[in-house]
């Protein structure tokens, strides 16, 4: 029963840490009310760069670092085209997404000759943290199933809480998502913030990206994100800018996910798991913003 | 009538853009210039052939341009065609293996039963913009994935096909009944009647979204939501219509696939041809007449890219890089009318 408990546990971190990151660089660019579709394609971009760099050299932080540096690249490109290019943002987003699905998937084969999917045994995994706690029966489980990036995406959310509720950046870049015309007649540079806002989001979902590959079998495949950018779009709108809320929402996703894996194991069809964070996605989308309108209506209401 | 001579003139110099970088990424990845300009004539207008190849992608992109079409004109982004496009097809093929209809009234059945099922699965977004304020931009895509998921299990659990007593390795259906298949224009190609289906409805869509009064509801709550409720019109019902609508076309275009091409439900067959609709519908000025051309250079296009991927180290995923370069290049000429926030 310990070890089934901390199992689940283990599997919501690792499923959960990357969309947690994700989630956070989303929720930076619906701060300054941009609404960044292109999670995705960074997250994908940064699996794909964060193997072929960890294949190449044999080090997985490095890997990490340039995954980051890549899904910054692809994050400048979709500002450029919707900051300063006057892109609409689902389109040019959505462009994004299936350019780094192509992309990906056409270098993978040029550079590893094989479609489908590629298994490294050079690129090596992200270092587990240390036996601790010995003494306490669960705990000691779950933190020897960890990983530094899943105690990693716990410190981004901490800075990403921080810097919202407790700096002038932070600040400044609310009252932007809050009326972007008054932030700039109040002489706050919209614009620079609102780049910067996305080269933060492109580093943390490349990040994010490359722990897919990274984390558990040095494996990468077409497509490998399938979708994971979209869940973590779908937790920046259930947090409505507050990284906690976003992030909370990021690790209902990996409970959801875990408990599938677990039903799996009891016989349940792979296919009915996979559709439960989806549609448990879905459900609690619809009640955090159903909950916010009707909050917003009363608000109103008392208002007049 | 709109004109679409304005639309293609405005729209070469992107598609030059797009072509070129598209010949820049292919050539990147080790294909010579002069393979990839024999494949582009051998898979445009090599010969017979290769003109009804064309015709054959023409026919689904065409379709998938007018389902995006029509929930752009209410402000809209249907991103869920592709998983509307697989339960279209479900339901076509399983109307078509499991029921006994003569033919003629057979494809007619089988199409109506996929559009509704696209309809459905679209309306399910519509209801959750409705009734929870939930964006569709989101619910659509999620939606894409449960759709698929839905098709693949449903296959798995009931319909998979047996090969000699033994369940197939593919997850496949039977085949339909070879009356319920739409006829091919020639056995040279996979071209079908389901290109007439597909200009039939460019011609419909045109004369109620230009001549009708519902094309005046759709665009003008696409316009400005709040100008059409000012104006007294019922908001909600025309975003649900919209959106179901375009889902119905897409499942127009799963049915035609599977009825004309496939004669079965393969899972996952689609690959992202859905979201191919957004830039056939953007390259066509979301006019109707000019998706018709739009989809055709689509068409072309796609034929070229899966012969690309035939002949050498091409990753299959190669049309969805292009399709993408496109989608971008146009994104920074074409604002939507999509109102900030």
């Amino acid at each position: 029963m310990e070890t089934a408990i901390a199992l689940i546990l283990i599997s919501t971190l690792t499923a959960a840490t990357p969309v947690v990151l994700a989630a956070i660089g989303g929720t930076l660019t619906a701060q300054v009310n941009v609404f960044n579709v292109g999670l995705e394609g960074m997250m994908l971009t940064g699996a794909f760069v964060g193997f072929l760099v960890s294949d190449k050299t044999g080090q997985v932080t490095l890997g990490v670092l340039s995954g980051g540096v890549a899904g910054a690249a692809i994050s400048w490109l979709l500002a450029l085209a919707v900051l300063s290019l006057g892109a609409d943002e689902v389109v040019a987003g959505l462009g994004v997404n299936l350019g780094a699905l192509g992309l990906t998937a056409v270098l993978a084969t040029a550079i590893y000759g094989t479609q489908g999917s590629v298994q490294s045994a050079h690129a090596g995994l992200l270092t587990h943290l240390p036996a601790g706690a010995a003494h306490l029966p669960v705990v000691s489980q779950v933190v020897r199933g960890m990983d530094w990036m899943t105690v990693g995406a716990a410190v981004v959310i901490a800075v990403a809480v921080v810097v919202t509720y407790r700096t002038p950046v932070g600040l400044r870049m609310r009252s932007i998502g809050s009326n972007p015309d008054a932030a700039a007649a109040a002489g706050i540079n919209v614009p620079r913030y609102r780049y910067m806002a996305f080269l933060v989001s492109g580093v943390l979902c490349g990040v994010a990206g490359s722990y897919l590959p990274l984390s558990g079998l040095s494996l990468f495949t077409d497509n490998m994100t399938s979708g994971v950018g979209y869940i973590a779009l779908a937790a920046v709108l259930f947090g409505d800018g507050r990284p906690g809320r976003a992030a909370l929402g990021a690790y209902l996703y990996g409970l959801t996910f875990a408990v599938g894996v677990a039903l799996q194991k009891v016989g349940i069809a792979a296919e009915v798991v996979q559709m439960l964070p989806w549609v448990a996605t879905i459900v609690a989308l619809a009640i955090a913003v159903r909950r916010r309108r009707s909050t917003a209506a009363a608000a109103v209401g008392s208002a007049v | 009538m709109t004109s679409v001579l304005p639309i293609v003139r405005r729209n070469a110099l992107s598609i030059l853009a797009g072509l070129l970088v598209c010949g820049l990424i292919v050539s990147f990845v080790g294909v010579a210039p002069s393979t990839l300009l024999s494949t582009i004539s051998s898979g445009t207008v090599g010969d017979q052939g290769a003109v009804l190849n064309v015709l054959r992608w023409s026919t689904p992109e065409i379709i998938v341009g007018l389902a995006f079409a029509v929930s752009q004109r209410a402000g809209l982004f249907n991103l869920g065609i592709n998983g509307q496009l697989y339960l279209g097809a479900l339901a076509a093929a399983l109307v078509g293996i499991y029921a006994p209809l003569p033919p003629v009234i057979a494809p007619v059945v089988a199409i109506a039963s996929g559009m509704l099922a696209g309809a459905l699965w679209a309306g399910l977004a519509g209801w959750l913009l409705n009734r929870f304020g939930v964006t569709e931009v989101v619910s659509t895509l999620m939606l894409n994935y449960v759709g698929t998921l839905v098709t693949t299990w449903l296959i798995k659990m009931y319909f998979l096909q047996k090969l000699g007593g033994q369940a197939s390795y593919t997850i496949a259906t039977a085949p339909i009944r070879p009356q319920a298949a739409l006829p091919l224009f020639s056995p040279a190609s996979q071209a079908n009647a389901g290109l007439l289906l597909a200009l039939g409805a460019a011609g419909l869509l045109w004369f109620v979204t230009q001549r009708s009064r519902a094309g005046y509801q759709l665009r003008s709550v696409g316009a400005s939501t709040s100008f059409a409720a000012y104006d007294g019109q019922d908001v909600a019902r025309t975003r649900l219509a919209a959106l179901t609508a375009s889902g119905a076309i897409a499942g127009l275009a799963g049915a035609v696939e599977v009825l004309g091409v496939q004669h079965n439900f393969v899972a996952g067959f689609a690959q992202s041809l859905g979201f191919d609709g957004i830039i056939v519908s953007i390259i066509g000025g979301h006019n109707p007449l000019g998706i018709v051309f739009s989809g055709a250079f689509f068409g072309a296009l796609k034929n070229v890219g899966l012969q690309l991927s035939l002949s050498g180290n091409v990753s299959s995923y190669a049309v969805t890089l292009l399709t993408a370069v496109f989608i971008f290049a146009f994104s920074l000429r074409i604002p939507l009318r999509r109102k900030a926030r």
